[in-house]
């Protein structure tokens, strides 16, 4: 049963790295982390300006370019949302709450070195478990069902009460703000239209890229303006910057065991069909919250902060082909438009992509482990120039980033209303950085809150109808203790402690 | 184009030419000659309006993300409409509120042959029927260029249910409701389910949320529902890939060659299971015949090319004959059949009357759909 399996790996391994395949991913890869640096132009966008372009390709080179297209757009988004608070994608969002406060300490090259070999490694771990997969991939898949998907919100929603430690009260009005917010759009029971005042613009929701603009990087630069800092690292010469890349790559060793559950979290939130990143972001950021013995350092520059995130955002990159492959379900926009790439040329997914044309897979999965790589290595070379843009005066950065953040906006949809929300966002942002609100349980409500209320609607109906039985499922059972271990982890501690026990 | 001229000849010395026949033979040479160039002069003034086109930029609206089935098919035009327009097409992708973003800037843009795009016609009606304020109509709301293709429903269950064939999931019916995955109520599945269940006298219970086809699809092959209704282009690799098995046709005539469909019903026709059950249950025979064939017109309406209304009379013309010469071209059929897509394409004027007749016909399902959709919002 393996033989082939080995075989396909081996060939397809022989495809990647023999001239001149070789070319394509590795220009794909440099195209996709150049990209990713422009305002307004995503991997997304070359994706699919790539899919116009290679209709007369044939699938070899389809499957060079678009794994280098996969693995190239995820690390780069990671470095904006760390140098300027930009995330490039919403998974990357989950990096900014950690990775900027380390760039405003002057420790920008630690968190770009932890980030990249977070990335690289995180992918290995995830390409991994996708080899290991292959012969029961369908079966694993199939595992997860609407009750899995509930669970795995509810887990990740169980962080907002440990973030919100300082301010219970704020904390838990912030995070229903962002709940109510991420219930604009259609009912997904009834589809009837909720919060939309007549407006189309509102008919699909906010959308998450405009409103995490808005509340980190907008509210950032308005604070940083008012506040008079020179510039985002509050230093002026480069040999102010502490921290070395070295530091953040010996990080994540020194955090194996918090590497190793956000990789496998990552990987396992990929597998579920139709789940994003973003989510495999902030449930792998909210463990690492909930099983740090000291987490007061968490949202103000915490290295584990970094890692568990990126981590888990690109071992997401190998569970979501799982799915994309095996029944043609994207995990999010990239993995959509190699799916489309994939049906385009005449490879729809399914048993007979997962055999008959396995060697094809297995360039797809080099290609996608050559890229992730390829960024991380160019990242760590570029680290020293990308710091010193935390060098950058205020009165020059914050315009720029204004100028940015819209057409960060704009790119997402391109529509106007969603540059107007951003900056709308922004304001709030900034008074609730002024005022002491924490933004963080804002966020991971407004991100998960869309995929638990359809679930828990989809769970219910179920159940209504006797379809399902929710206690019967070993996922549900082992989620539904995962979650109360977490939630009951740190006041456990925290009795420990005042019993005598353990030292804080 | 070759053509080969059928013509006898005759050897020169069998028969005297005379004068009288030489000068009929002139005459008529000169007056096929001057027919000819008044037939050219014609085609070339028909076309004239969309010479303006040519080197322009032209808007192709995509009301879908970037990699489905609209955005593979307008791709797939872009190059050889390019070729007969001389227009530079550059698609916008506009995914938003069910496809009525996209439709709806096409609606709103100016009627100048520079903004076309796609729209769903199933889906459209849907919402119109179902009650949706605000949505447009395709076959009045903008000016029809052409069809695409078609979209062909049908009834698929998991590779593990007991269902076998269509009669197993009629006897379940009998005794429970029928449950159905499906993505949006409201949508054209939402309508297909309830109408065509409705025709086959067998409850439902549908379960909405599902992200896109594919997700509810799983839910069927997990076992959490009994059935999903899709179209089969969607789901025919899930099905060949032996995870979803076909049971209903909903269609007057089978919908593809493919093997998987071999004796799997179909709803319409005077044998259809529509008729055949109305039959049993004692109602009227060719009331049902003629409800399916409705019901299978409007999910059929298809995928239109469509542009602004209020097009330009000349415009219109010239621009649905090259999307119609497009859709029809050997080299653009042979590159879809590529790409796995099936086509389906129809004029402007047949895809309009069909889509006005399958409305009429659908029109009085409306206080059906609304009370099944009322049920389901409690």
């Amino acid at each position: 049963m393996l033989e082939p399996i080995i075989q396909a790996a081996w060939e397809g391994l022989r495809l990647v790295f023999s001239w001149p395949n070789i070319l394509y991913p590795v220009c794909a890869t440099l195209i996709t982390m150049v990209v990713a640096f422009l305002p307004g132009i995503s991997g997304v966008t070359i994706m699919a300006l790539a899919l116009s372009l290679t209709f007369s390709w044939d699938p070899l080179k389809i499957m060079l370019i678009f794994g280098a297209f996969v693995g190239g757009s995820t690390f780069m988004g990671s470095i904006t949302a760390i140098l300027f608070n930009i995330p490039g994608s919403g998974p990357s969002a989950a990096t900014m709450l950690d990775g900027y406060p380390m760039a405003q300490q002057g420790r920008a090259k630690t968190a770009i070195g932890c980030s990249a070999a977070s990335s690289a490694l995180g992918s290995t771990f995830g390409i991994l478990v996708l080899i290991l997969l292959i012969p029961m991939m369908r079966q694993a898949i199939l595992v997860f069902g609407p009750p899995e998907f509930l669970m795995l919100t509810v887990w990740g929603l169980t962080t907002i009460a440990v973030i919100t430690r300082d301010s219970v009260v704020k904390g838990l009005i912030a995070a229903g703000l962002g709940f109510l917010l991420s219930f604009i759009g259609h009912d997904p029971r009834t589809a009837e239209p909720r919060y939309t005042f007549d407006l189309l613009y509102l008919w699909d929701g906010l959308g998450l890229i405009p409103p995490l603009l808005g509340i980190f990087s907008i509210a950032e630069m308005i604070a940083l303006t008012v506040s008079g800092r020179r510039t985002i690292s509050g230093k002026t010469h480069a040999e102010d910057l502490t921290g070395s890349v070295w530091e953040g790559i010996l990080s994540v060793f020194r955090n194996f065991g918090l590497f190793l559950r956000s990789s496998m979290i990552g990987t396992l939130v990929g597998m579920i069909p139709g789940v994003g990143g973003k989510v495999a972001s902030f449930v792998a950021y909210g463990q690492a919250v909930q099983t740090s013995r000291d987490r007061e350092n968490f949202g103000r520059g915490d290295i584990r902060g970094v890692i568990a995130p990126e981590a888990a955002h690109d071992a997401k990159d190998g569970g979501s082909l799982l799915p994309t492959l095996a029944f043609g379900i994207p995990g999010n926009q990239s993995t959509a438009l190699l799916l489309a790439a994939l049906v385009l040329h005449g490879l729809p997914p399914g048993k007979e992509l997962m055999t008959s044309n396995l060697p094809l897979v297995f360039v797809l999965i080099w290609s996608l482990f050559l890229s992730n790589w390829m960024t991380s290595l160019l990242g760590v070379a570029v680290v020293n120039p990308l710091a010193r843009l935390t060098l950058i005066r205020t009165q020059l950065l914050a315009p720029l980033i204004f100028v940015l953040a819209a057409l960060g906006a704009f790119a997402y949809r391109e529509r106007m209303e969603d540059v107007l929300v951003a900056f709308l966002f922004g304001i709030v942002g900034y008074y609730m950085k002024k005022y002491g609100w924490p933004r963080i349980p804002f966020v991971i409500a407004f991100v998960l809150g869309n995929l638990f209320e359809t679930n828990l609607h989809i769970t219910m109906r179920l159940s209504h109808l006797g379809r399902l039985a929710f206690w019967t499922r070993p996922m549900v059972v082992a989620l539904v203790l995962l979650t109360g271990v977490n939630f009951a982890l740190p006041y456990l501690r925290a009795w420990r402690q005042s019993s005598g026990g353990l030292p804080k | 184009m070759s053509f080969e001229p059928n013509v006898q000849i005759e050897s020169p010395l069998s028969k005297t030419i005379t004068r009288r026949k030489l000068l009929n033979a002139l005459g008529a040479a000169t007056g096929a000659v001057i027919l000819q160039g008044c037939d050219r002069r014609q085609n070339a003034s028909s076309d004239a309006p969309c010479r303006q086109l040519a080197g322009k930029r032209m808007r192709w609206i995509v009301p879908n993300a970037v990699g489905g089935g609209f955005d593979a098919e307008s791709r797939l035009i872009k190059p050889f409409f390019e070729a007969k327009t001389g227009a530079q097409i550059v698609i916008e992708n506009m995914p938003g509120a069910g496809g009525l973003v996209g439709a709806k800037t096409i609606m709103a843009a100016v009627a100048d042959g520079l903004t076309l795009g796609m729209v769903s016609a199933p889906g459209l009606l849907a919402s119109a029927f179902t009650g949706e304020a605000d949505v447009p109509m395709p076959a009045t709301d903008f000016t029809i260029l052409g069809r695409v293709a078609r979209s062909w429903q049908v009834w698929a269950t998991g590779a593990r249910s007991p269902f076998h064939a269509i009669e197993d999931v009629l006897q379940a019916a009998e005794k429970r409701p029928l449950v159905f995955a499906i993505n949006e109520v409201g949508s054209a599945n939402f309508v297909a389910i309830t109408v065509s269940a409705f025709l086959l006298g067998a409850r439902v219970e549908m379960v909405a949320g599902y992200s896109g086809n594919r997700s509810a699809s799983l839910a069927a092959v997990r076992g959490e529902v009994d059935l999903v209704c899709f179209n089969f282009d969607t789901i025919l690799d899930m099905i060949v890939g032996g995870d979803l098995r076909p049971l209903l046709q909903l269609s007057a005539e089978r919908i593809s060659a493919h093997a998987c469909l071999e004796g799997v019903p179909l709803l319409c026709g005077e044998k259809g299971l529509a008729a055949r059950r109305a039959a049993m249950l004692g109602k009227a025979i060719q009331e049902a015949v003629a409800d399916a064939r409705g019901l299978t017109d409007l999910i059929g309406a298809g995928r239109l090319v469509v542009a602004p209304p209020r097009l330009e009379a000349q415009l219109f013309q010239c621009l649905a004959k090259y999307l119609h010469e497009t859709l029809t071209d050997p080299a653009f059929q042979a590159a879809a059949a590529r790409m796995n897509r099936s086509l389906d394409p129809a004029s402007a004027d047949v895809a309009r009357n069909e889509i006005l007749t399958a409305a009429e016909k659908v029109k009085k399902f409306t206080p059906l759909i609304r009370k099944s959709m009322q049920q389901v919002r409690g």
